[in-house]
């Protein structure tokens, strides 16, 4: 079976794990990748064949994009197309789509085979309900994939044989890149591997979070609260209205848990929680949960962590 | 200048609870609120409209009944005129049949830009303002975050487009579609207090299917090319989770537990 995979050049190791998802659909499928940067290495690669366009194509210029897609498919046809859910991937899908009458299911975190066919798994209402969803087109089976949830590192690495498409490109005059620069970020908490996060529960001592960051090498992020209260920056502020953050630890102060601010946790390995109240709502998904005071908790603990240190050199010496 | 602001009116997110026993959505008595990143797009049409007294804005909006006092709001603040596509029969559209009923109805109305938001808070498919541009053959920007008005009278606007990493710069001509993102700083007002009750009927249009001119095999379950099978409460995978007090004892096993997963030497 042939399928085709959309290659985000800013994410070329999402093909990986779009491969994964290829080899779930099918025992041995034929994976064809389409890039729309000719330059894009195929090293590490999972695919069988490569296409490219003669001329680099602008990942804004979606339309151009679009027209490169459709000229492979109307001398190649696939089954399924999957696309990376990376802004990019997700702006071409829907036009693809669209382009060729078929269906799209959005950021699927898992696939099933059914009686009633492929059914494509994304979660809906931010997260509250899973919505499983079949595809009732006749055109190719299309989805977006979520990042970071299926796993291809069990498939072999391939050198993928180059395809330069036919179709001369043709870009829209209406719309020009003038600048892109990168975000300068001071410390962006979406980067941090272990995050400590303050809440309303140590709002009059939020700054002795830093002892506990140090200890930790981790960054220092907030609840809403905390943000409105003035007290630190928009900028780190976790949840709905703030950032979504994916650390392997979050240690979580003070925070009751609100869904908007659990919005704002994803992917997290190990959830740790210091409150007064043992229910609150955070603690439903915690891994470890401290019953007491934050400020005393960031006390004793680094105390400790500076004493075991302490004993280590003078063991070592 | 003729802006179209397409708005979804959604139920409000943060208040949907899931019923402890039954497992599913509780749904009653939900209020809808208009999709924030929308309304970010109105208030940005309305800051053009400030500056370029010649500007024009409709509002485009699908919903079911009890969206339309949020559509007429909208008006009050300043919207011009509101189409409301409000119909039984597009209950069921999936982002095909819903781009497919919004893009006719963009057909009869003039417009240099449409303005929406990136993401609804609901479905979060960023499907339908892309699909409209498929639809109607239109450049598609999303994720921005910012609009320089600086060429607006020569029909191109200059927007800041924001993903993780990188700010880009595009410039675009008119005709095309603007989706902005919830990092935009554009804040819809409340309505004023004397404004609240204004009549804004004459303009507001409500059209169905028929008025449209859509068939039935265009729309609702017919017209879309995916179906909702089945939904569930996703069981988060029940953790083995460790209640510890802040003691002695507690704290050892937090530090324990810190080696066990690798943060602690
Ligand atoms: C549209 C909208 C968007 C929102 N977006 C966000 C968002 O992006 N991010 C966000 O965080 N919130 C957001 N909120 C706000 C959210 O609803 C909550 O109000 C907020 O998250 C509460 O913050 P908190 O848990 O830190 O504080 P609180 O609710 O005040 O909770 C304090 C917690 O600390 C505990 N505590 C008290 N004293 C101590 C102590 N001495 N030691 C340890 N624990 C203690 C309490 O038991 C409680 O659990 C949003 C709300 C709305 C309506």
């Amino acid at each position: 079976m042939r399928i085709l995979i959309l290659i985000d050049s800013c994410h070329p190791e999402l093909t990986r794990e779009l491969s994964a998802v290829a080899h779930e659909l099918t025992r041995d499928p034929k994976l064809h990748g389409i890039a729309f940067d000719p330059t894009i290495s195929p090293k590490e690669s999972t695919l069988d064949i490569l296409h490219t366009p003669t001329q680099p194509i602008p990942a804004v210029d979606q339309a151009a994009i679009i027209s490169a897609i459709l000229s492979l498919l109307h001398t190649t046809p696939f089954k399924a197309i999957l696309v990376p859910a990376t802004p990019f991937g997700r702006q071409i899908a829907p036009r693809l789509a669209m382009a060729l009458h078929t269906g799209l299911v959005a950021d699927v975190t898992q696939i099933q085979s059914t009686e009633h066919g492929l059914v494509m798994i994304r979660p809906a209402y931010s997260g509250k309900l899973m919505a499983s969803i079949v595809n009732t087109a006749d055109g190719p089976l299309m989805m977006s994939i979520r990042q970071g949830v299926f796993s291809g590192d069990h498939l072999p690495t391939k050198t993928p044989s180059r395809h330069v498409l036919a179709a001369s490109v043709q870009l829209s005059p209406g719309i020009r890149i003038l600048e892109s620069r990168p975000k300068t970020m001071t410390e962006d908490i979406r980067q941090a591997k272990i995050l400590v996060s303050g809440g309303g529960g140590i709002q009059h001592h939020f700054k002795e979070l830093h002892r506990l960051a140090e200890v930790l090498g981790a960054s220092v992020s907030a609840s809403r609260r905390i943000v409105d209260s003035g007290i630190v920056s928009r900028k780190i502020q976790v949840g709905q209205s703030g950032k979504t953050v994916s650390p392997d630890l979050y240690v979580a102060l003070g925070i009751s848990g609100s869904v908007q601010h659990i919005e704002g946790l994803r992917n997290i390995k190990h959830l740790v929680v210091v409150n007064t109240n043992p229910n609150a709502p955070l603690t439903a998904l915690a891994d470890l949960v401290v019953e007491g005071d934050a400020v005393e908790f960031i006390h004793r603990f680094t105390e400790r962590i500076r004493q075991r240190d302490a004993e280590g050199a003078t063991h070592g010496r | 200048m003729n802006l179209v602001c397409l708005v979804k009116c959604i139920p409000d997110v943060g208040e949907i609870t899931i019923d402890p026993v039954r497992h599913v959505l509780v749904r009653e008595n939900l209020d809808l609120v208009i999709n924030p990143e929308d309304a970010q797009a109105v208030a940005i049409a309305l800051s053009v409209k400030r500056r370029f007294q010649n500007t024009r804005i409709t509002v485009v909006s699908m919903g079911p009944p009890n969206a339309k006092p949020l559509v007429e709001d909208l008006l009050r603040l300043g919207v011009d005129h509101a189409v409301f596509l409000c119909d039984p029969s597009f209950g069921g559209s999936d982002t095909y049949a819903t781009s497919t009923i919004l893009a006719k109805a963009l057909q009869s109305i003039p417009f240099d830009w449409i303005l929406s938001g990136t993401h609804t808070l609901d479905g979060d498919t960023a499907h339908v303002p892309a699909q409209i541009a498929q639809a109607l053959s239109l450049n598609h920007l999303s994720h921005l975050t910012a609009v320089d008005l600086s060429m607006a009278e020569q029909h191109t606007l200059i927007v800041d487009s924001e993903d993780d990493h990188t700010i880009t710069r595009i410039a675009i001509d008119a005709p095309g579609i603007l989706s902005f993102s919830k990092e935009a700083p554009f804040k819809l007002p409340y309505v004023a207090y004397d404004d609240l009750d204004k009549d804004v009927s004459d303009r507001l249009s409500v059209k169905t299917h028929q008025d449209l001119g859509l068939k039935r095999t265009q729309i609702g379950f017919e017209g879309s090319k995916t179906k909702v099978i089945n939904t569930f409460v996703p069981t988060r995978p029940s953790k083995a989770k460790i209640v510890v007090q802040l003691n002695d004892e507690g704290l050892d096993t937090v530090i324990d537990t810190f080696k066990t997963w690798g943060y602690l030497p």
